[in-house]
């Protein structure tokens, strides 16, 4: 099997799938991508699940590929999707989370998927990312050749977003490629939260403290990501994490090897991390958290937030005690508005959330 | 060596007027460019050295300072091999040897100043390494994070940290960092919390525009005519621009991060309040009107008062703290 891109000649197409402790996505995912006709391997990777993926619970499929990375003690995207696309053996990838499957539509040899170069002289190069809601962002179908030019993905990036904006802005910026977008309906995709995606563990609770627990830790990762990226920006030469092979099939770091960024950067990026997560979840504002002890508002542990009742008890009374008078002037200005007979008042929230 | 040295001013001629005789007085540069950005007051060749190394150009018609469009400007325009990239507020000391081995990185010049006072912003580098890079990052823009973009590039492209320039082969007129910023200065306790926010806003705000829209040598930069006068002037249209959702984002990030430093509300009520109460900045400068200065000098302090209070205890408590000390985005550019 081959897929026909372009004329060009056969190119062998990998799908490939990391999967951590989201056995019941990959259940529902793996059979419809066994039914796909195109695709010439599907390479899932066990990135460490607490209960090993077994081959017999996967389709028959024998283009499906299992391997394990051992000894990870946390979910990274980045690391884990660098580690499969060295392991595939397509030139070209389509890298699809557990919780997503190309629908019958998809073709990954259509045209529309070609990027489109700054370089008008340039050949096409099958480059596109998915587009619409529920993560379907994160999905992109890529010649190898184009990933292996930029590094793959940055491997210094941790926890939630950014890792797919950050590819694509090094393949604009490295490569001057504009990616196309695979349309919305090519792909389907189980639906669940943000806080699931950002791995939020059922230790954290319910109920709208514990939302707006998930709802800091997202934003204190984006912008850790974000400061990565500008102070690490990735490319080919970035030095990438080492596996070794333990038992067929079975792989585990070089802990020596996976990189961090320097010290300082490392330090501001941890405190900006500190500053945002605690700032959005007690709504102290940083100028005053900078000056309060370290040991009450301490840093996150491989990603966990240690809350305590000090913070839980500050989180009902004082907390709610400060939004009273902002809930004061934006219900002030309603009712202004509402007596003028002019349209809603226009809150200065977020942009669109994305990654 | 053929080595250009390029200054570039906006509204700091006081500052030139001290610097630029000591620059006159160096034997090693076959050029200093001098230009002028839009200065209110245009610069003058006669209030320079009469050094006939020196060459004043002027662009016509910038509203605001830009560091990074204005040394490329600056650097396109100049005809070394070697740049070195001097503020109008500093000059190189006498044991400045830009020859200096120290200063290379692979056999090319490439050294960046070390030390306070801004001498981080002095550069020395060739000219094909800067052009190998794309120069500085034009989508930056306010103050900071230029010269850290432009030294990760380098250091990307070389595979090795760029040198550091000795402090005391620098020297610097000591100013403000406020006045750096560009903001007004003076105005006490209040002025220094709305400088102290304005920086942060734009230092957070560049950094977030490098991480969006890396710069290289392939990107689109900004390009000038030469009018009629002999000034230059940019061409329409071909100043770079971040994409629209992108834009939103850091324009976001900045506005949360100006007024939630400086009237200490923390940005997730920020977000609640309709955005003409928080409004973002107009022409680089943030609008602060009185019920902001009202709400500084009474529920800002108000609010102080326990986190003062809790602050006492920080020595006792502050024993598992990193090593080092508390990083801030405040401690660099």
């Amino acid at each position: 099997m081959g897929l026909k891109q372009g004329g060009a000649g056969p190119s062998r197409l990998s799908v490939v799938t990391v999967c951590m402790n989201r056995r019941d996505h990959l259940w529902r995912s793996a059979p419809m991508v066994a039914h796909l006709p195109w695709h010439d391997e599907h390479l899932i990777v066990d990135w460490s699940s607490l209960e090993p993926l077994r081959r017999e619970d996967l389709p028959a499929d024998p283009r499906l590929r299992l391997l394990r990375v051992e000894g990870e003690g946390r979910w990274n995207l980045c690391r884990a999707y660098n580690f499969a696309f060295a392991r595939a053996r397509g030139e070209l990838i389509l890298k699809l989370d557990a919780d997503a499957w190309p629908t019958e539509r998809f073709d990954p040899a259509a045209a529309q998927l070609q990027a489109v170069a700054e370089d008008p002289s340039q050949p096409p190069v099958l480059c596109a990312f998915g587009s619409g809601p529920e993560g379907r962002k994160g999905q992109f179908l890529i010649e190898r050749r184009l990933l292996t030019a930029v590094g793959g993905f940055n491997e210094l990036l941790v926890g939630y977003g950014f890792d797919d904006k950050d590819l694509l802005a090094r393949l604009g910026m490295q490569l001057g490629l504009q990616p196309a977008p695979i349309p919305e309906t090519w792909l389907a995709v189980i639906a669940h939260s943000d806080g699931e995606r950002a791995e939020r563990g059922p230790g954290d609770g319910s109920g709208t403290i514990a939302r707006n627990h998930g709802e800091a830790a997202m934003r204190a990762t984006r912008l850790a990501n974000r400061l990565v990226a500008a102070h690490c920006p990735w490319g080919p030469r970035s030095r990438a994490s080492l596996y070794l092979e333990e038992n067929p099939g079975r792989w585990r770091v070089d802990p020596a090897t996976v990189p961090h960024p320097p010290g300082a950067v490392a330090a501001e990026i941890e405190h900006a991390c500190r500053m945002t997560f605690w700032g959005h979840f007690l709504a102290i504002p940083e100028v005053f958290l900078e000056v309060l002890p370290y040991r009450l508002f301490p840093p996150s542990h491989r990603g966990r937030w240690d809350v305590r009742p000090w913070h839980r008890i500050w989180w009902y009374t004082g907390r709610q005690l400060l939004q009273w008078p902002v809930r004061l002037v934006v219900g002030a200005m309603e009712l202004a508005r509402g007596r003028q007979g002019t349209p809603g008042p226009k809150g200065g929230g977020p942009p669109g959330a994305g990654s | 060596m053929n080595l250009s040295i390029v200054t570039v001013c906006m509204n700091r001629s006081h500052h030139l007027l001290q610097s630029a005789p000591r620059v006159a007085a160096l034997p090693r540069h076959t050029e200093h460019l001098v230009v002028d950005w839009s200065s209110l007051q245009p610069l003058r060749r006669e209030q320079l050295p009469p050094d006939p190394r020196l060459r004043l150009l002027r662009v016509e018609g910038e509203r605001e300072w830009n560091l990074c469009r204005a040394y490329n400007f600056a650097v396109a325009q100049s005809r070394g091999e070697v740049i070195l990239k001097l503020d109008a507020d500093a000059w190189p000391a006498a044991r400045f040897d830009p020859g200096a081995p120290q200063l290379e990185v692979s056999g090319r010049p490439c050294a960046f100043g070390s030390g306070g006072e801004g001498r981080k912003g002095q550069i020395l580098v060739a000219r094909a390494l800067f052009e190998a890079v794309g120069g500085f990052h034009e989508l930056l823009s306010g103050y900071g994070f230029d010269d850290k973009d432009l030294r990760i590039r380098l250091t990307q492209l070389l595979g090795a940290e760029p040198a550091w320039i000795p402090a005391d082969w620098l020297a610097l007129i000591s100013h403000t960092d406020a006045e750096r910023a560009g903001g007004p200065t003076g105005g006490g306790a209040l002025g220094a919390s709305r400088g102290l926010a304005t920086m942060r806003a734009s230092r957070l705000a560049n950094r977030l525009v490098a991480a969006h829209a890396p710069w290289s040598a392939g990107s689109r930069h900004s390009r000038y005519t030469r009018e009629a006068g002999g000034g230059w002037r940019l061409v329409d249209g071909s100043r770079p621009q971040l994409e629209a959702e992108t834009a939103d984002e850091i324009d976001h990030a900045r506005r949360m991060t100006f007024w939630s430093c400086f009237l200490a509300i923390p940005d997730i009520f920020l977000e609640e309040l309709p955005v003409k109460l928080v409004p973002p900045p107009r022409a680089s400068q943030w609008p602060v009107r009185w019920w902001h200065r009202l709400w500084w000098h009474s529920g800002r302090r108000l609010l102080h008062g326990p986190s003062l209070l809790l602050s006492l205890g920080r020595g006792r408590l502050a024993r598992s703290r990193r090593p080092g000390g508390r990083p801030s985005l405040d401690q660099g550019r």
